[in-house]
Formats: structure tokens, C-alpha cells, sequence
């Protein structure tokens, strides 16, 4: 069998059993009737007819995404491999005629096909209620939205994997994966809005540690995906709109591509190196 | 009994004055009096261009062209009414202005005009006028300012377009102008890519159903007064509708939407007394409503009442020291900051809840227990997060970001770090009012689409994921050599 052929069985095996999975099934469908919620609460208060509709609700969304999609590609990844070790099912795949990089590879995209499949679905579903709703809203905006939230969904995997290659235990591995998310979500930028308070930073200085937050970065970039600008977020929103122009979009975008290349090769070492049992 | 005997009017009388009414629109010459002539401008025409017509025209005559280009620049001297059929064009050849009325009573009717000069000092515009000017139905194309009247007053300017220069926001000029311009009436125009719509020193002008997109200031009142401003739609621009140092206008029914930029005001009122503004629609700008130093005189109060103020990055932002401000029956929908103080302080010294009459708050917390639509409890505007960015306006940057929610929750929770309220309003109105405008519903064919193709990529890949494809097969072979895993 080709590289290519494992990396391909391995990942339809990976959508397979996330598929079957009652936690991916829970995210999914959570992630699902909320979307339809937010899409539903954000037009029942529509009081300027075209006005409502895809600005509050794709501000709703991207709430939710904030939320949502780090908790759930963080916890899949974390759980991927520490998962299989822990079972032993892991040393019986390896134990084919496959290489551990054919195996994290294949693992890795066949998750993020099936986060991707759950994202598109809770966004699909709200773009139906949108549409019935009475709000329009550009299809191009609403599926720049859902592309970022991906780019988000698949570094956070990325991430989640280089927790799930160093853990021992499975419980210790998804306990780390939900701290991460606690940091990144919140304590980051908690964190983050203390020392601008104390120590007077720089609007440069607080942008550029603000966008090394993947999360961050997705929420900047959303935003400006939803209003064409990031006028909404002040100073520092004029400084990055002034210094980086057109750029911004592709410059949060390879963030958050950066993000999933250094965890995917940081989980590669780890995962090369380490015994499996 | 003394004074003039009034006379019964008697059927010659009203032949009189019938003729005269004749006279005044236009009828033919022969009825009308010798003073009114046709002059036709045209290939089968007495005159071949307009040129020679304007040359041979007396007061009060029309000039009636048919279709073709005539080069401008056209100085108007006399008090003429040029009618357009088939839109004939007026090129002004890039150079100057391209149609200048020296003269009051000119009108001007179905014209294009196009190619002005491209200068700012010499204020090359498309139409100029020095007198009162009637312009109904041209277009304006291609042209550096569009409609400039210097002391005009009752001019009319009617469903005209203007479609400004494609140039910097810097190089362009005026779409439309007024300047000491009194009860003249500006209605049904649409004015695109211009830079301001501006009304100098000009009392009583109306200013109605116009649509105004994609310039800087929609519409701009300067020292101006008594205006009233209906059913305008102002789009796009950089500031929707700003008065400066004027008293005593009204504002009603109009739109000011997505206004963009450092000075992305909705309506902006400096050192302007006694102006109302009910019924709008302000939506999706920076700032809906911006108040700095209004009104400003002694005794002067303004009226805001009645609006639907939504999806604003601030609903309204006031200077430090705005006081009487009588704010009633608005609904403050969804703005990510509801109300804001430019640096510091309180909104004291407004009234909220004018005659017992509040405002739709969408963030109220209260509760309307006697069913009566008015809440039970006060609604206040507080929060943490708005409060230090007062202090440190740097932290807009995390507006939106569940750090924000989870701050503003805590400081609910624990009410030691609550900052003090900056406004009350006794009566707040648990519903939002109906839009005051009917706003058509976008398109929505392309979402519809979009969200089939997602629902349809997700099903692809379950369906490939669940082994039930085509290439079905060759999972059942692969099967054996992969055991099953997965947290199931």
C-alpha cells in the first residue's frame, strides 16, 4: 500500500469512528442547535427589516465559535491517540505495515474532515434559518466565516495532538486540553487586558500579543470578515487597519496556519520518538 | 361696514386669471403672450445647437432640444428654460464648470451633463447658479462638484443623479452645494461618490427623499436653519448627517446607515439647538448618535425621540457635559456599546425618560411583572469592560471576546468590582418599537445556496466516513488489518 493509501485508510477510519462517537456526536449536534438558536434569537429582535439578519447573527456565531470549536478540536485531538494507546489498540495498528507519520497524518485529517463536516453542517443549518428568517447576508462573507472557523478548528486539533503524542493517560491528556482551552479563551486575554491596564502597553505591543493567541487571531479576523473592517475594536483595530491595510485578512490567516503546522510537526517528533505503550 | 367690498368673481375674471396660470407653465406662445418663445434645438430644428439658441434666447423663453451632444462649457445669461428630450448631452470638455446660470429663473430638465474641469480652487462643478435655478430629472456623470448654488434661494433641484469623479476622498468635490440658498427644495435625487452634500447658511430648505451613498458627509447643514429632512436615505458615507452651529431642524423618517471611519457618525449635532430627530432609522455606523456640545445655547433643547438605534458599534456617544437632551421612545438595539462618554463623566443632566416615557434597552435585565410594557426595575447603563475603556480605550480590542462576557459577568456577580451606573432610565419599554421605515429584505438566493452546498459536503462526509460510498468495497478489505478504536 502507497503512503498515500494508509494515510487515506487511516483517515476514513478516523471519520468512521469520530462519527461514532458519543462526544463527537454531542459537539456536533450541540454545536448544531445552538447555531440554530443564535441564528433564530438574533432575527426575532428585527426591527429594521434588512438590517438585522447576517451582521448580529454572524456576530452571535462567531461568539459561539469562539467558545465551541477550541473546546472541541482540542479535546478530539487529545483524545485521539492517548485514546488508542490506552486501549491498546494503538500498538496493534502500528504493528501493520504503516509509519507512525502515515498514522498521526492520517489521523489528523480524517478528524479534521469530520470537525470540518460538524462545522459546515451547524453553519448550513443557520444559513437555512437565516434565509427563512427574512436576513440576507452575502455568501461570500458568511462562507469566509466558516473557512476561518476551520483554519481555527484545525490548528486547535493540531494542538490537541501534541497533548494527546506527550500524555500518559487519557484523563490527563483531556484534563490538559481543557486547561489549554481555559488559557487561550480566557485567561490569555484576561491576562492580557490586566498587564495593558497596569503597565500602559503600547497599542503595537498589545496587538501583536493579542494575535499570537490563535483564538485571537480568528476573532479579529471574523470580525473583519463581518464588517469589512476592524474599526470595532478601536485603537488597535485603526493601528492594525493603518500598518497592515489589505494584508490583514492573510496575515491572521497564516497565523492561524502557523498554528497548525508547528504543534502537527511538534506531535510528529513526539510520536516518532515515543514508545507506544 | 368699511373696507374694500369684495367682488364676486365673475367668469371673465377667471379667464384672466386662467391665461395667466397658461403663461406661467408653459403653454404656447401665440396664447400666452409674445414676451414667452419656443426656440427648438435639433437636426430638423430652427436652431442646430444649443449654443445658438442661448445666443438668440430672451427672458422667459424655452429652448426645447432634442437629443445630440452640445459642447459646454454653457453660460446661461438669460432667465430660460432649457427642456431635454432624449437626453441630450452637455459636455463641458473637461474644462470649468459646465452649465453656469448668471441669471435667476433659469430650469434646466432632462439634461446630461458631463466632463467638467477637474479644478478644486476654481470649484468646477456640473451645474452652477449665481440666481434661483429649477432643476428637474439630469444627470450629472464624470463631473468635479455636481450642483453649486451661491445664493440661489427657492431654487428647486428634483430626481436629479450625480454620479461624482472616481478620485481620492481628498480631490473630489461637492455633489451638491447651497450656499445662502433659502426655502429652496432638494427631493428624489440620488447622489452617489460624491464628497459632501452640504447646505451653507441657508434657512428653511427641505431636504427630501434623496439617497445619498458612498461620500463623506451624506448631509451636512452649516449655520444653517428651520430645515426639514424626511425620508432621505444616507448610505455608506463617512458621516451620515452632521449640523454644525444650526438650530431649529428636523429630522424625520430618514436612514443613516453604515457610516464608517474615525468620524463614522450616524447624526452628529455640534453647537445645535432645538432639533428634533424622530423616527429614524440609524444603523450599523460607528457611532449612531454623536452629541458634542448641543445644544449649546441657554434655554436650547433638543429632542430625540422615537428612533431605532441598532447594530452600532456605539449606540450614542456623547462629549463630556451634553446636557438637555430629551431622549424618549428610542430603541437602543443590539449596539455593542449601548451609550458612551467620550473620555469621562455621567449623562446627567439628560432626560431619559421624557414625560415618563423610556427607551427599548435590548441589554435590560428587568422584568415587566404587571405586564404593562414598561419594565418594572430601572434600566441603568453600566459594565466593567465599558467603564475601563473609558480609561484605556486600547482595550476595545478585545470587544467581542468571551474575556469580555466573562468579565462583565463576574462584576455582575460580585457587585464590589461594578462600576457606577452612568445613566437611569426610569421607564424602559420591554418591546422594541416597529421599524418607523420599510426596508426591503437582501437577497438571499446565494445564502440559500451556500447552505445547501455545506449541508451536502457534510452528508459527503459522513457518508464516505460510514463506509457507505461507492468505493464500499475497499473498506470491507481494509477492514481486517485496522482494528476498531475511537472512544465509542
Amino acid at each position: 500500500m502507497t503512503p498515500l493509501g494508509v494515510v487515506r485508510l487511516v483517515a476514513r477510519k478516523e471519520v468512521r469512528d469520530a462519527l461514532r462517537s458519543r462526544w463527537f456526536q454531542l459537539y456536533a449536534a450541540g454545536f448544531a442547535i445552538l447555531a440554530l438558536a443564535l441564528s433564530r434569537l438574533s432575527l426575532g429582535e428585527a426591527t429594521g427589516g434588512g438590517l438585522a439578519g447576517f451582521g448580529r447573527t454572524a456576530a452571535s456565531l462567531v461568539n459561539l465559535v469562539l467558545l465551541t470549536v477550541p473546546l472541541m478540536g482540542l479535546t478530539l485531538g487529545a483524545g485521539s491517540l492517548a485514546g488508542e494507546r490506552e486501549r491498546g489498540t494503538l500498538a496493534t495498528l502500528l504493528a501493520q505495515p504503516v509509519t507512525r507519520t502515515e498514522v498521526l497524518v492520517g489521523k489528523y485529517l480524517g478528524l479534521g474532515l469530520a470537525l470540518g463536516a460538524a462545522l459546515a453542517a451547524g453553519f448550513g443549518l443557520a444559513a437555512v434559518f437565516i434565509a427563512l428568517g427574512g436576513g440576507g447576508a452575502a455568501a461570500g462573507a458568511y462562507g469566509l466565516l466558516l473557512g476561518l472557523a476551520l483554519l481555527l478548528a484545525l490548528a486547535m486539533l493540531a494542538l490537541g495532538l501534541v497533548i494527546s503524542a506527550a500524555a500518559r493517560r487519557t484523563t490527563a491528556a483531556t484534563g490538559a486540553a481543557l486547561f489549554t482551552w481555559l488559557g487561550l479563551v480566557f485567561l490569555g486575554d484576561l491576562g492580557l487586558m490586566g498587564t495593558a491596564l497596569t503597565m500602559r502597553l503600547p497599542v503595537a505591543t498589545l496587538l501583536l500579543l493579542a494575535v499570537l493567541n490563535p483564538i485571537e487571531a480568528y476573532r479579529i479576523a471574523a470580525i473583519q470578515a463581518i464588517t469589512g473592517s476592524v474599526d470595532v475594536l478601536g485603537p488597535a483595530g485603526a493601528y492594525a487597519a493603518r500598518t497592515l491595510g489589505d494584508a490583514l485578512m492573510p496575515a491572521l490567516a497564516g497565523m492561524l496556519v502557523l498554528w497548525t503546522v508547528v504543534p502537527l510537526s511538534v506531535a510528529l517528533l513526539i510520536f516518532n520518538r515515543r514508545s507506544i505503550v | 361696514m368699511s373696507g374694500p367690498v369684495r367682488r364676486r368673481p365673475t367668469l371673465g375674471r377667471c379667464l384672466v386669471v386662467l391665461t395667466a396660470v397658461a403663461a406661467a407653465i408653459g403653454l404656447p406662445p401665440a396664447r400666452a403672450g409674445a414676451a414667452a418663445r419656443v426656440l427648438e434645438v435639433g437636426p430638423d430644428s430652427a436652431y442646430a445647437g444649443l449654443a445658438a439658441a442661448l445666443a438668440a434666447s430672451r427672458d422667459g423663453d424655452r429652448i426645447l432640444v432634442h437629443g445630440g451632444t452640445h459642447p459646454g462649457p454653457v453660460v446661461v445669461e438669460h432667465a430660460v428654460s432649457m427642456i431635454g428630450e432624449d437626453w441630450p448631452v452637455i459636455d463641458g470638455g473637461g474644462k470649468g464648470t459646465v452649465v453656469n446660470f448668471k441669471k435667476a429663473g433659469g430650469r434646466l430638465e432632462g439634461f446630461v451633463i458631463r466632463n467638467s474641469g477637474n479644478l478644486l480652487e476654481k470649484e468646477d462643478a456640473g451645474i452652477a447658479a449665481e440666481g434661483q435655478v429649477t432643476l428637474v430629472g439630469n444627470r450629472l456623470e464624470d463631473v468635479l462638484l455636481g450642483i453649486d448654488l451661491q445664493t440661489a434661494p427657492e431654487s428647486v433641484v428634483e430626481r436629479n443623479t450625480v454620479v461624482g469623479r472616481d478620485l481620492d476622498m481628498a480631490r473630489r468635490g461637492d455633489a451638491m452645494r447651497l450656499w445662502e440658498s433659502h426655502r429652496s427644495v432638494v427631493r428624489g435625487n440620488r447622489v452617489r461618490r460624491g464628497r459632501d452634500l452640504v447646505i451653507w447658511y441657508s434657512q428653511n430648505v427641505t431636504v427630501e427623499d434623496n439617497v445619498v451613498e458612498d461620500g463623506r458627509y451624506g448631509l451636512h447643514f452649516m449655520y444653517a436653519s428651520g430645515s426639514q429632512v424626511q425620508g432621505n436615505y444616507l448610505r455608506r458615507n463617512m458621516v451620515a448627517a452632521y449640523a454644525m452651529y444650526s438650530r431649529d431642524l428636523v429630522y424625520r423618517g430618514n436612514l443613516l446607515q453604515g457610516s464608517y471611519g474615525s468620524s463614522g457618525y450616524g447624526l452628529a449635532l455640534k453647537d445645535s439647538d432645538q432639533i428634533t430627530v424622530e423616527g429614524n432609522v440609524i444603523a450599523g455606523n460607528r457611532v449612531g448618535i454623536y452629541l458634542d456640545n448641543s445644544p449649546a445655547e441657554e434655554g436650547a433643547v433638543n429632542v430625540i425621540a422615537d428612533n431605532v438605534v441598532a447594530y452600532n458599534d456605539i449606540g450614542a456617544a456623547f462629549m463630556p457635559a451634553v446636557k438637555h437632551n430629551r431622549l424618549g421612545g428610542n430603541s437602543f438595539v443590539d449596539n455593542f456599546q449601548q451609550v458612551a462618554l467620550v473620555t469621562s463623566g455621567t449623562f446627567s443632566g439628560n432626560d431619559w425618560t421624557p414625560e415618563g416615557r423610556g427607551n427599548h434597552w435590548s441589554n435590560y435585565v428587568g422584568y415587566d411583572a404587571d405586564g404593562d410594557g414598561v419594565g418594572d426595575l430601572p434600566h441603568v447603563e453600566r459594565g466593567l469592560f465599558a467603564s475601563m475603556l473609558e480609561t484605556t480605550p486600547e482595550l476595545r480590542l478585545f470587544a467581542l471576546s468571551p474575556a469580555q462576557d466573562a468579565m462583565d459577568l463576574a462584576a455582575r456577580a460580585f457587585p464590589v468590582f461594578q462600576p457606577p451606573p452612568t445613566l437611569s432610565d426610569a421607564a424602559p419599554q420591554v418591546l422594541p418599537a416597529p421599524s418607523p421605515l420599510n426596508l426591503p429584505t437582501p437577497a438571499r438566493g446565494s445564502l440559500v445556496a451556500l447552505a445547501a452546498a455545506l449541508l451536502l459536503g457534510a452528508g459527503l462526509v459522513a457518508r464516505w466516513g460510514l463506509g457507505l460510498g461507492d468505493d464500499g468495497g475497499r473498506q470491507q478489505v481494509a477492514a481486517p488489518i485496522l482494528p476498531r478504536g475511537g472512544a465509542a
